[in-house]
């Protein structure tokens, strides 16, 4: 069995990723090869694990590697950055990026590393699956809103505002995220084709093959 | 210094052994049961002095779900100039409600002060404590109640006393520090944990005119902490009613009141005076030290800690929630707390954790924003999905 350490932007994620990733690995039937460690590691965002020239990163990750039996590290960050690099954000791009970066510290050798952005936030899923909360066990009562944003991932950064509003009881990243994402329905995202989403399972089969066949990887891998 | 303290049965604590280093952080997320093992350490001080309320505190301290179980603790410590190690341990019933003394046992290495037990089970009739090793004495007293600190005769015996009364502070210091100066006499010795008797606990540092280091330090400290401080003193030597402090502007001293200072810098001046009282503790915990303090102090804050051990001025406790404090520290002197179900543990540092903060990949204060501390266990035991 190997460890699986997720990387996330801040402390709602830190609580919400690792159920997320569970589920996902569940319908994966993955978990005779892998395991979530719960202890999320919190990066903040792209721009702190690009200072000194991706030194930030590079150290992230080789705290992560002195953990034992480390299959691999999924990176889950929001993509909502206006530049990277001096240039407009690309979310394949910047992906490249990090893995490229994370191989010079053993990724794709010695453990996997699979680098994903979700667009534009995280609760983006949550609007993209908003009918999907009509039940929530602790009977909080979530309103679909008369208007959506057509495509969320390509909507301007509102989706935790859209939440609060939809929510009787508000909503708060830190306290809620991880509620929204145990009832997060997969097939909504599915049938919305939500790109984002698609490759966070992509990824996450990406790591769960390298632990079976013991041929690590650094994802998305590089053009060139 | 206290090398090891196991508490069993007090609130949300099963069980626990700690380790202690000349100065400990305990780190861990709010309600794992950081202050139920400082508050354990105050109840135990305060049951061998005999504080009066005690047995109001006592169906509070005890363990839930309820449970039969005795409260122990169990202290392994040394004072200077003494070559042995004591050991102290106490075992207290909860008999309808009231706190009862079960077994109480001293050693100075592997020499027995004294034993005294219940030797059977608690019968519905109850049974009287013996002594097992009567403490060495022509007139040995009656056993039953606790005997740390009824064995006057007894020198090793009076200084384990002491060492686990009046030499223990915790400190806890709330917003209105230091605003009021009340004149009555305080009546636990050494510098209160509310910090009430701070005039007192100031004058004998400043009356000290053998040895004007403390003096120096905190003037240097609270100078640090707020540029233009020149000096702390108090209004008049003989029965002082405020704290006085001198502010240089352009060569001339302007003498403030301490109660007009800012709570940053009076809960600063607080514990500086917890480090630098007279005599000196054996054990000062301080809870949240970081409240109310500027982050670009704590630095300052930090390294008072860090050298009061080396200083014979006493070990440390910390319990902080905040990063730039726990920069200052090693990874030797950082304990975890956790809450597994309803039950606290407490441990060291991770080794790949350590290894981390070793090869400098994490910060010390990264395991409280980065990645969590935890505890050093065996994992291989695989957690089930």
């Amino acid at each position: 069995m190997k460890r699986i350490v997720v990387f996330v932007e801040g402390d709602g994620e830190a609580a919400a990723a690792p159920i997320l990733v569970r589920r996902i690995l569940t319908e994966q039937e993955a978990f005779d090869s892998v395991y979530v460690d719960s202890n999320t590691f919190i990066v903040r965002g792209l721009g702190n694990l690009a200072k000194k020239d991706f030194q930030v990163w590079r150290k992230r990750l080789a705290a992560a590697q002195k953990q034992t039996n480390l299959g691999g590290v999924l990176l889950l960050l929001d993509g909502d950055s206006d530049l990277f690099e001096g240039r407009p954000f690309c979310a394949a791009t910047a992906a490249r990026r990090l893995a490229e970066e994370a191989r010079s510290v053993g990724a794709g050798s010695t453990f996997s590393v699979a680098c994903v952005f979700v667009r534009q936030e995280y609760e983006s899923w949550f609007v993209t699956a908003i009918e999907g909360y009509q039940n929530m066990p602790d009977g909080r009562i979530v309103t679909v809103p008369g208007e959506l944003p057509a495509d969320p991932e390509n909507a301007p950064r509102n989706a935790k505002a859209i939440i609060k509003r939809a929510t009787n009881i508000g909503y708060n990243p830190a306290a809620d995220q991880a509620a929204f994402t145990q009832q997060l329905d997969f097939e909504l995202l599915r049938s919305a084709e939500n790109r984002s989403f698609r490759r966070l399972e992509h990824a996450i089969a990406e790591i769960v093959q390298a632990v079976r066949s013991e041929k690590p990887i650094s994802s998305p891998v590089s053009d060139s | 210094m206290i090398d090891q303290i196991t508490i069993r049965n007090f609130k949300s604590i099963a069980d626990v052994t700690v380790k202690l280093s000349d100065v400990t952080v305990l780190v861990g997320r709010s309600g794992v049961g950081k202050t139920n093992f400082v508050e354990a350490i105050r109840f135990l001080r305060d049951v061998l002095r005999g504080t009066q309320d005690l047995h109001q505190r006592w169906p509070a301290i005890r363990p839930l779900p309820k449970t039969s179980k005795p409260t122990c603790f169990e202290l392994t410590f040394s004072v200077h100039g003494i070559a042995d190690a004591y050991t102290y341990k106490i075992e207290l019933v909860d008999l309808r409600g009231q706190m009862q003394l079960t077994k109480e046992a001293l050693y100075l290495g592997k020499r027995c002060l004294f034993d005294q037990n219940q030797p059977l089970k608690l019968g519905e009739g109850g049974r009287k404590i013996e002594w097992s090793v009567e403490p060495a004495l022509v007139e040995v007293p009656q056993p039953g109640p606790i005997a740390l600190g009824r064995l006057p005769a007894l020198s090793e015996a009076v200084i384990a006393y002491t060492a686990l009364t009046d030499s223990i502070g915790c400190y806890a210091f709330p917003g209105d520090v230091m605003l009021s100066s009340p004149n009555r006499a305080s009546p636990t010795a050494g510098f209160s944990d509310s910090g009430a008797n701070h005039l007192s606990t100031l004058k004998k540092i400043v009356s000290d005119i053998h040895d004007l280091t403390a003096r120096q330090r905190i003037n240097q400290n609270m100078s640090a902490v707020s540029p233009g401080v020149s000096s702390i003193e108090l209004d008049r030597l003989q029965s002082p009613t405020k704290g006085i402090v001198g502010h240089v502007f352009n060569d001339k001293t302007l003498a403030l009141e301490l109660s007009q200072e800012s709570e940053g810098f009076r809960r600063f001046l607080a514990h500086l005076l917890a480090l630098y009282q007279r005599p000196p503790k054996i054990l000062m915990i301080f809870e949240h030290p970081e409240d109310g303090i500027h982050p670009g102090a704590l630095s300052l804050l930090a390294e008072e800690f860090r050298s009061a051990p080396g200083d014979r001025r006493g070990q440390v406790i910390l319990t902080t929630h905040s990063p730039g404090l726990l920069d200052n520290f090693e990874a030797s002197n950082i304990r975890v707390v956790e809450k597994t179900g309803f039950a606290t543990d407490i441990g060291p540092l991770a080794e790949d954790q350590i290894a981390s903060l070793r090869e400098e990949l994490l910060e010390p204060g990264e395991l409280l924003t980065v990645t969590p501390a935890k505890i050093d266990r065996d994992e291989s035991v695989v957690p089930t999905p």
